[in-house]
């Protein structure tokens, strides 16, 4: 089982290529489980699953960990069979076989950090980590910017994609994403370029990115990424495929050449 | 985040002693403190007593008492 992070600031197209990634490895016959980080929640609906058909981790916090971390209390050790049946009610079958787990949002103005719905999607990859193998690939996407790393929830995972665009700031927030996932240890640094338009942004990004990443690859700027989006239709869903998409294919063959 | 790395004061000295990092619950149970990390293993502490939980610093200080 690999485990992969997405981030990058806000906008960039994390959830995006997450999305349609999953799917294709999806198609191509791997198991795929998704789970959103974010406290947006956008990524079922880029999978087409309405929110409201959605129970996150969130809502029931202290239950789930107490079975998933064994919990420091009286209701210990449930065994391994009761804490699957307890994740089933939190996964959501998606298109093309994709699973989803959603994290959850803030419930209401004031309602405190988002530290405990974050141990609890730790202790749930740690869970999914040491279980039996019943994933190939874990993919989490997350909140903009770079505060996952400092939460220490990638530690140790297989690969890190970092996604920009050819932007000042963009790419500031990507290297230091990039130099985060270092301390972590995750295994593989992959740079994403992403709405590229003119192919010497790319080479300036490229120039940027290069000592912070072990690969970088670009998906263009495609206009119909924004259609499908405005429709609230799936990209994948398109006929016929759009040129983001091919690059979105090439990005798969790119992971699975060194997975 | 709030995760506490957690330190015991030995009795009479002032040096204190790292005893767990990354520890999100905190439970007294037969006399002992048990501390759960964010990956879900117990560190259980004997004979402690809270001197501060702090949010800020993401520290939690125990200290030592006479065994219960
Ligand atoms: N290659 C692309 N070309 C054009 N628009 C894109 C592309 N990738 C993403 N977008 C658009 O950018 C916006 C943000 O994408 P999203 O995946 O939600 O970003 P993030 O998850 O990083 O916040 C969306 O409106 C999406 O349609
Ligand atoms: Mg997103």
């Amino acid at each position: 089982m690999k485990r992969i992070i997405f981030t990058g600031k806000g906008g960039v197209g994390k959830t995006t290529i997450l999305s349609n990634l999953a799917r294709l490895l999806a198609r191509d016959g791997y198991r795929v489980l998704v789970i959103d980080c974010d406290p947006s929640m956008n990524l079922a609906m880029s999978l087409g699953i309405p929110i409201s058909e959605v129970v996150s981790l969130a809502g029931d916090k202290s239950h789930l960990q107490e079975k998933l971390g064994g919990g420091v209390g009286e209701h210990a050790n449930h065994g391994l069979e009761d804490t699957d049946d307890s994740l089933e009610e939190f996964i959501v079958q998606a298109c093309d076989g994709v699973k989803l787990i959603v994290m959850g949002t803030i419930p209401f103005g004031g309602a405190g950090c988002l530290c405990a719905p974050i141990s609890l999607v730790k202790l749930l990859v740690n869970y999914l980590a040491s279980g039996p193998d019943e994933n190939d690939f874990i993919f989490v996407d997350s909140q903009a910017g770079v505060e996952i790393f400092g939460r220490g929830l990638a530690s140790e995972f297989d690969i890190s994609f970092v996604i920009t665009e050819p932007t000042p700031k963009s790419l500031e927030v990507a290297k230091h994403g990039l130099r985060l996932a270092k301390d972590l240890g995750v295994k593989r640094q992959i740079a994403i370029v992403n709405k590229v338009e003119l192919e010497e942004d790319l080479s300036c990004a490229v120039q940027e990115l290069n000592l912070f990443a072990d690969q970088i690859l670009s998906v263009g700027y495609d206009r119909s990424v924004i259609e499908a989006d405005k429709k609230g239709a799936l990209l994948l869903d398109n006929v016929p495929w759009t040129s983001a998409l091919s690059d979105i294919l090439r990005i798969k063959k790119c992971m699975l050449g060194d997975v | 985040m709030c995760e506490f790395t957690v330190y015991v004061y030995e009795d009479g000295t002032k040096d204190r002693l790292l005893v767990a990092k990354n520890i999100l619950a905190a439970k007294r149970k037969d006399g002992r403190t048990l501390l759960m990390d964010a990956f879900g293993s117990i560190t259980p502490v004997e004979s402690v007593t809270i001197e501060e939980v702090n949010t800020i610093s993401q520290e939690l200080i125990l200290k030592k008492i006479e065994p219960e």
